[in-house]
């Protein structure tokens, strides 16, 4: 049984498929600082075999894939097969056989313990609907002494959502998020995803927040329609906007973008968590 | 058809337990709880609430 449009965010849903593709080179540009932080922040090693999850379309699963080599592999694992399906296209065209997928609930990993030298997730870990179940799972998985290493987006008072859905919030009311367990800004509070590692069984746990290059290599109005399709948790926002009041929304957003235009690139950096722990 | 020795390192996320392939290579089932996993497009899909429970 498939999960309803109510009960979970639909991440393969068909917009948002549409939307990841149409978009990919530019947002996976836009994202690439992120994901390139992540990697230098895990340290994978040639030969490794990583977990990733929440992989989405690949974009640090495919990064390591490349990293570890063919004595290594990365297992990317993800809710949404149709996400998977786009990521192992990615793999194919860079003839990484390395990169396998598997669809899968963090919550209930299908592997035994032990099984990885590392694991990653980006842009992910706020999803987890049980946050303490699914890092419980990641610990037993790794092997001893084998890391997690997370990067979740801090605040959501930051350049690219302020000047997108912030505007959407002044104009239709409300929270900015329906449920907090679907907040993508769960742990933008510092010490929040810390305190989840070590809840978990983690050791030798570390976070930082910093601020990475964002930056849309296009117009506001580009980055808009993207951020609108892809943004799932901001679904029941842009449903109570009122049909009539869309155009006066598009432009104050327009507005609040420009201010970080620089040539021909929207430049809003993002401001990011990133924490580890290590299983004992 | 999904790599033999990729698929030992899959177990039941329910019980932990290892998988036997079935229908020629078209699902997993787990010997415990006897969950089928179905596998498309080389992507097994290991959710609990996708399986369906082998009567035999």
């Amino acid at each position: 049984m498939m999960p309803t449009e109510d009960s979970k965010p639909q991440w393969g849903a068909s917009y948002r498929l549409i939307a990841a593709e149409k978009w990919k080179a530019k947002s996976a540009a836009m994202g690439r600082a992120a994901t390139e932080a992540l990697v230098e922040y895990a340290g994978p090693q040639p030969g490794m075999n990583i977990l990733d999850l929440a992989t989405g379309t690949g974009e640090l699963g495919i990064s390591l894939a490349g990293i570890v080599g063919p004595e290594g592999r990365v297992t990317a694992v993800d809710l949404s097969a149709e996400l998977l399906e786009i990521a192992l296209q990615r793999a194919r065209q860079r003839e990484l056989s390395n990169f396998i997928a598997r669809q899968a609930d963090a919550e209930a990993l299908p592997f035994p313990e032990n099984s990885f030298d590392l694991a990653t997730c980006r842009f992910g870990v706020m999803f987890f609907v049980d946050t303490n179940k699914a890092l419980k799972e990641v610990r037993r998985v790794l092997r001893p002494e084998a890391r997690a290493c997370f990067l979740a987006w801090g605040p959501f008072e930051q350049p690219y959502w302020s000047s997108s859905m912030g505007v959407v919030v002044k104009h239709a009311g409300g929270p900015a998020i329906a449920a907090a367990s679907e907040s993508p800004f769960k742990f933008a509070a510092a010490g929040t995803l810390s305190t989840a590692l070590r809840e978990s069984g983690f050791v030798d746990v570390k976070e930082e927040t910093r601020t990475v290059c964002w930056s849309w290599p296009g117009s506001v109005e580009e980055v808009w329609e993207y951020l609108q399709s892809v943004s799932v948790p901001f679904r029941p926002l842009l449903g109570r906007v009122p049909s009539d009041k869309w155009d006066e929304v598009n432009a104050d957003v327009y507005a609040a973008m420009r201010k970080y235009c620089r040539g021909e690139a929207v430049d809003f950096g993002a401001v990011v968590v990133l924490a580890s722990g290590k299983k004992p | 058809m999904i790599d033999k020795e990729l698929l030992e390192i899959l177990v039941c996320p329910v019980c932990k337990k290892p998988l036997e392939l079935k229908d020629e290579g078209q699902s997993l089932k787990c010997g415990e709880c006897r969950r089928v996993y179905p596998i498309r497009d080389n992507i097994p899909i290991m959710l609990v609430d996708e399986a369906r429970i082998d009567p035999t």
